[in-house]
């Protein structure tokens, strides 16, 4: 298979990727896989050029953007604007993600297709204690529903279950292997 | 042919390892004080590597100790070799300004100081081993992150300089061996169930008209909306697929006299040769990997796996003080020669 950039080598890094139910295919050979940053794999992006698609998705974002997050508006901690980010395909700083939030967001989850974190978090955070807590109410409430389901008790089951899925937001699917 | 599950390797051997050469998990952390590494101050990375440094002396007792490099004094040719056995990335290898990389002694560990985040920490292990370098890498992670402040966002998770690696910031890889796949052009079809799975695969090494080696890395993707474990578990389940795949693929290419030859053919080739370029030499110790793990030539695929590390130019030239290429070409056909009679 040829590259599709260079339209002359043969194509050696194959990526696809779902994004917005949209299948994206992308055959590049080593040199411009390398050209791209594809070949620093961890920034791998799903695209040719990082910054070419960030500030494409964030360019849209921009023009539905609030008045008041002009792309002059900087940062307050890094001084970074929204235009040196849509520029460098790079965050400024932690803070960043708060001042820029709303627009950033709408980017975000075209890339990532979810906004929600679901792994680790830091230990010595104190601001993670209310999503440890939320897991732990989850963990709690499961095994109410084991044991609901084991006395039979099956609209006790059901309210919290749909109690679960309020906590969990939209993530849980199905749900029914507790009660299997 | 069913992998043989009587011929599990014994505890401490790599495991899957006539497909899988190594095993790579990766997690990105930064200091919410601090602007990520683009933006920092040549005052902001010193500080940020005394924070780093004085955590990672604190975390001794969990991580054991580690040691402090100082990228600016190491000689570029044994930073570009680190890069060549997978201990740092090829951008931290040569970037500028130069950084601070933690190392553990075996090389198992390693922590890259303001490379593209803050903090990369970095484990690394032979064969098929996710497990195993998560259990290291996240350990460190814990270990540091009880010292350290980091950049968190209970939505968006792990902060990160660029946005595709928001969430749980870990990137693990797998690099394969896929000479049967490759040959029938099989890797390309591949790549849509790796796409529903949220990984990705590439060609490891070369520019030239293939993978050089037949060597690919497969990788998650997606770090947003996923726990490290289901990013981990599936591409422990793809891995295992792709290697029962090029497995099959190896032993219906074996029964091809063709293909016999090939391999017998670059045997011959690495025993005798007195010139190697790293390139044809990649390629051939291919083909002789495909016969050694298929039993067909007396040799371990493990030395032909640490042959195609030793064979890249800043590794050789280290081992073999050879300095320019023409020697290195010679070295390394001798090194060959050696490690093949
Ligand atoms: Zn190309
Ligand atoms: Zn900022």
């Amino acid at each position: 298979m040829q590259c599709q950039q260079c339209k002359q080598r043969e194509a050696t890094t194959h990526i696809q990727r779902v994004v917005n139910g949209q299948a994206e295919e992308f055959h590049l050979c080593a040199a411009c896989a390398r050209e791209s940053g594809l070949i620093n794999e961890f920034a791998a992006p799903p695209f040719f050029n990082l910054s070419d698609l960030f500030s494409g998705f964030l360019g849209s974002s921009l023009r539905q953007a609030p008045a008041a997050l002009a792309p002059a508006q900087r940062c307050g901690f890094c001084g970074s604007t929204l235009h040196e980010i849509t520029q460098s395909g790079r965050v400024g700083c932690a803070a960043c993600y708060n001042t820029f939030r709303e627009v950033l967001e709408p980017t975000l989850a075209r890339i990532h297709g979810a906004l929600e974190h679901a792994g680790k978090t830091p230990a010595a955070d104190p601001a993670v204690h209310a999503r440890k807590q939320k897991e732990q109410a989850l963990a709690a409430l499961r095994e109410q529903i084991a044991q609901a389901v084991q006395s039979e008790d099956y609209e006790e089951a059901a309210r919290l279950r749909d109690e679960i899925r309020r906590l969990e937001g939209t993530q849980e699917e199905g749900g029914n292997d507790h009660a299997a | 042919m069913p992998h043989d599950k009587t011929n599990q390797p014994p505890a401490g051997a790599p495991h899957e390892d006539d497909v899988v050469l190594s095993t790579r998990v990766r997690l990105a952390r930064n200091l919410r004080d601090f602007p990520f590494p683009a933006r920092l101050s040549a005052e902001g990375r010193q500080k940020v590597a005394a924070q780093v440094r004085a955590a990672a002396a604190a975390a001794e007792d969990a991580i054991g100790p580690l040691q402090w490099i100082d990228m600016a004094r190491l000689p570029r040719v044994k930073a570009i070799s680190m890069a060549e056995r997978r201990v740092i990335s090829a951008e931290f290898a040569c970037q500028s300004p130069q950084s601070a990389l933690l190392l553990r002694n075996d090389e198992a560990l390693s922590i890259m100081l303001c490379e593209e985040d803050h903090l990369r920490i970095q484990a690394l292990c032979p064969g098929l081993a996710l497990s195993a370098a998560f259990a290291l890498a996240d350990a460190a992670d814990t270990a540091l992150g009880k010292h350290l402040a980091y950049a968190f966002d209970d939505h968006l998770g792990y902060l990160t300089q660029c946005p595709t690696n928001l969430g749980t910031a870990m990137r693990a890889s797998v690099l394969l061996h896929l000479p049967a796949l490759a040959a029938l052009g099989r890797v390309a079809r591949l790549s849509e169930s790796i796409s529903k799975l949220g990984l990705t695969i590439r060609g490891a090494f070369g520019e030239g008209s293939d993978a050089e080696g037949a060597l690919f890395q497969l990788s998650n993707q997606v770090t947003l909306g996923i726990t490290e474990s289901q990013a981990l578990e599936n591409l422990q389940a793809l891995t295992l697929q792709i290697a029962e795949q090029e497995r099959r693929a190896r032993a219906d290419a074996l029964k091809d006299p063709q293909w016999e030859n090939k391999v017998w053919r670059a045997y011959g080739i690495l025993k005798y040769a007195r010139f190697l370029e790293s390139g044809d030499a990649l390629k051939l110790l291919s083909y002789v990997r495909m016969g050694a793990a298929g039993g067909l030539l007396p040799v371990s695929p493990a030395v032909v796996s640490t042959l195609m590390t030793a064979l890249q130019p800043a590794t050789l030239a280290l081992s073999r003080a050879a300095d320019d290429p023409a020697t290195r070409d010679l070295a390394r056909a001798e090194m060959i020669r050696e490690a093949l009679s």
